[in-house]
């Protein structure tokens, strides 16, 4: 059966619906989730605080005065248009959100919430990146090692690549803790730099960086290696059994060679695979950030829900959205117009 | 085919089998034969592993073995049903667009790809946020409603070549209803891959309740493997060097997920030739 190749043009129609669609209906659905909890959360919030703040306790937003805490609630009142009817409200919430103005946060008052998100992005993207960019190579250098090697030497890398795969991000990240900072105190623990230092490029403020940042780093970039060396063996494999390896083979051409041109072209299936890949990766970095004390987004929305700081929890939930959206669609506006094959899975038919 | 012929086909699977049912049996006998209430903190705090504690105590005093089997128990149940509910509304979703077409199709293929571009755990953060209190099913639940895009789009890919042939013309004679022919005729060719899916969801549920968990969003009541960590980071293991407290659990976090990849692994080892090499 002969069908012709659909266009990019096609491709990309659906593919531009799907992600506008999902953006949308991720904005109503925190917008809506507040609106089906019992109650309100922002006047609850504004009580807890004042109760908090007379008897001294340590809630999230603490040190507010009663007058402060009643200027927070009418802002956000005002702000979010909470006084009038539920479709207005919808309205005045999709206009902040294009705009991306969502107000000032509750626990970090009188920070914007913009504020808050911009200063934590670059940690968490800083995180990411090196991690999938080094983890990726390492990982499809390390599998295909495995598969070309074979015999026991690959039973074990198997089995490495398996569990490296398969362990939880956060508890990799405890054990790293505990046998390179708590036992050999050679890393510290958490944070992202000691806090008695000011930022600035000086060279100790580096180093101090860079030990704080080498844990969450490996922690993040271990098992990603461990899924990208699974995926590279199983497809040099297939790669290794093909019939112009086989002619490669026979005509007497060194291994190294072979190799070389196998992993060109079992590359390409790695390299598509890499947007899924991202925003899983991406999603378990929130919670090892959580387990460092890191300052990134996953940090601060951590931060968010703890203090119920609903306007945080939306800005953090839509940062992470735009981002993982984003950079979903810039690797497939890439892949599609390099490979062919994908837009015919995109399509789903043969 | 018989099982033990499967097994001796893929070593892989064998692998994957046993530790699988090593720890269902260590679930189940363990919460019969082991009788320490998982929460109650009667014992001394911080004991280091022994012979009345095999896993030793928390900071609280609480056994560690008695947790692990419960939380065994716990992920193992939440793992199975998600996966079930996420393989039947990814069946139903991809095999009735790509079994009918048309503009059914086309909508419930868009919901596919919405559902696989939603970033999963950022979502059941904010979700589950909104939850002060979370019951296992809430939880079950958000798992399954944020991955069953996958699944959909392979299975309607498969329908969709798979009923250009000669049997379901034949069905189509007969004059069977469109319904029938999809859920009696069509879908039973995918068994195995089936199977196959329902051992990487159950993995997969797994993992995304411990990490919801471990964050403290998973379900509220109940000891499960992730709700271990949580407690394991909150109260600080590491800094008390307690690693009896926190290795032991994500352990059977890892093995139990890599039980399941190694069956499905060893599934396709045996249903697919071309990977069977491997």
């Amino acid at each position: 059966m002969t069908r012709k190749t659909p266009s990019l043009h096609y491709f990309f129609s659906r593919k531009i619906m799907a992600y506008v669609l999902t953006f949308y209906l991720a904005l109503t659905l925190i917008w809506l989730l507040p609106h089906l909890m019992p109650g309100d959360p922002v006047r609850e919030k504004a009580l807890k605080i004042i109760a908090a703040g007379s008897k001294g306790g340590a809630a999230p937003g603490v040190g507010l005065t009663e007058v402060q805490v009643k200027r927070l609630y009418e802002y956000w009142v005002g702000k979010f248009g909470l006084d009038q009817p539920l479709m207005a409200q919808y309205l005045i919430f999709m206009k902040n959100c294009f705009t991306l103005d969502l107000g000032v946060s509750i626990r970090f008052y009188p920070s914007r919430v913009n504020d808050l998100l911009i200063q934590s992005i670059p940690w968490s993207l800083g995180l990411l990146v090196p991690a999938i960019i080094i983890g990726w190579i390492l990982g499809n250098y390390l599998g295909a090692f495995a598969a070309y090697k074979r015999g026991i030497f690959d039973k074990v890398l198997y089995t490495l690549f398996l569990f490296m795969s398969q362990m939880p991000y956060y508890w990799f990240a405890l054990i790293l803790v505990y046998s390179l900072s708590f036992h050999a105190k050679i890393f510290p623990p958490g944070g992202a730099y000691t806090l008695t230092l000011t930022p600035s490029l000086s060279l100790t403020f580096l180093l101090d960086f860079l030990s704080h940042y080498f844990l969450p780093f490996l922690s993040v970039m271990i098992p990603y290696i461990g899924g990208e060396a699974i995926g590279m063996r199983s497809l040099i494999l297939y790669e290794i059994n093909s019939d112009y390896a086989n002619y490669f083979e026979s005509l007497g051409f060194r291994d190294r060679k072979l190799l070389s041109y196998t992993f060109r072209n079992a590359a390409l299936p790695q390299v598509t695979g890499l947007p899924i890949y991202f925003a899983s990766a991406f999603g378990g970095q929130l919670v090892t950030e959580i387990v460092f004390g890191y300052p990134g987004i996953g940090g601060m929305l951590y931060a968010a829900v703890i203090g119920q700081d609903y306007p945080l929890i939306q800005g953090g939930f839509l940062m992470i959205v735009i981002v993982t959206l984003l950079g979903n669609f810039l690797m497939d506006l890439f892949y599609a117009y390099v490979d062919p094959r994908i837009r015919v899975a995109y399509r789903g038919e043969k | 085919m018989r099982f033990r012929d499967l097994i001796r086909r893929s070593p892989k699977l064998l692998a994957g089998t046993s530790i699988l049912t090593f720890f269902v049996f260590f679930a189940v006998l363990g919460s019969t034969l082991y009788t320490v209430d998982p929460t109650k903190p009667e014992f001394e705090s911080l004991e280091t592993p022994s012979f009345d504690h095999p896993l030793g105590t928390d900071i609280l005093g609480r056994d560690l073995f008695a947790q692990l089997i419960h939380g065994t128990g716990y992920s193992l149940k939440i793992g199975i049903i998600a996966a079930l509910i996420t393989i039947a509304v990814g069946v139903g979703v991809g095999g009735v667009g790509g079994y009918f077409g048309g503009m059914i199709d086309e909508i419930l293929n868009l919901a596919s790809n919405v559902v696989l571009t939603i970033p999963t755990i950022a979502f059941l953060i904010v979700i589950a946020a909104y939850f002060r209190v979370r019951s296992e099913w809430i939880i079950i639940l958000l798992i399954s409603s944020t991955s069953w895009g996958g699944m959909a789009r392979s299975i309607r890919s498969q329908v969709l070549s798979l009923k250009t042939r000669e049997f379901v013309d034949l069905a189509k004679l007969s004059g069977i209803s469109r319904a029938r022919i999809l859920f009696f005729e069509v879908l039973p060719n995918m068994l195995s891959y089936l199977v196959m899916y329902l051992a990487l969801s159950v993995a997969g549920a797994i993992g995304s309740e411990a990490g919801l968990s471990a964050i403290g969003l998973g379900p509220t009541a109940i000891v499960s493997l992730g709700m271990l960590l949580r407690w394991a980071i909150v109260w600080e293991a590491v800094r008390y060097g307690a690693w009896w407290w926190f290795f032991p659990v994500g352990l059977t976090i890892t093995l139990i997920t890599l039980s399941l990849l190694l069956i499905n692994d060893g599934l396709d080892q045996i249903y697919n030739p071309r990977a069977r090499r491997g």
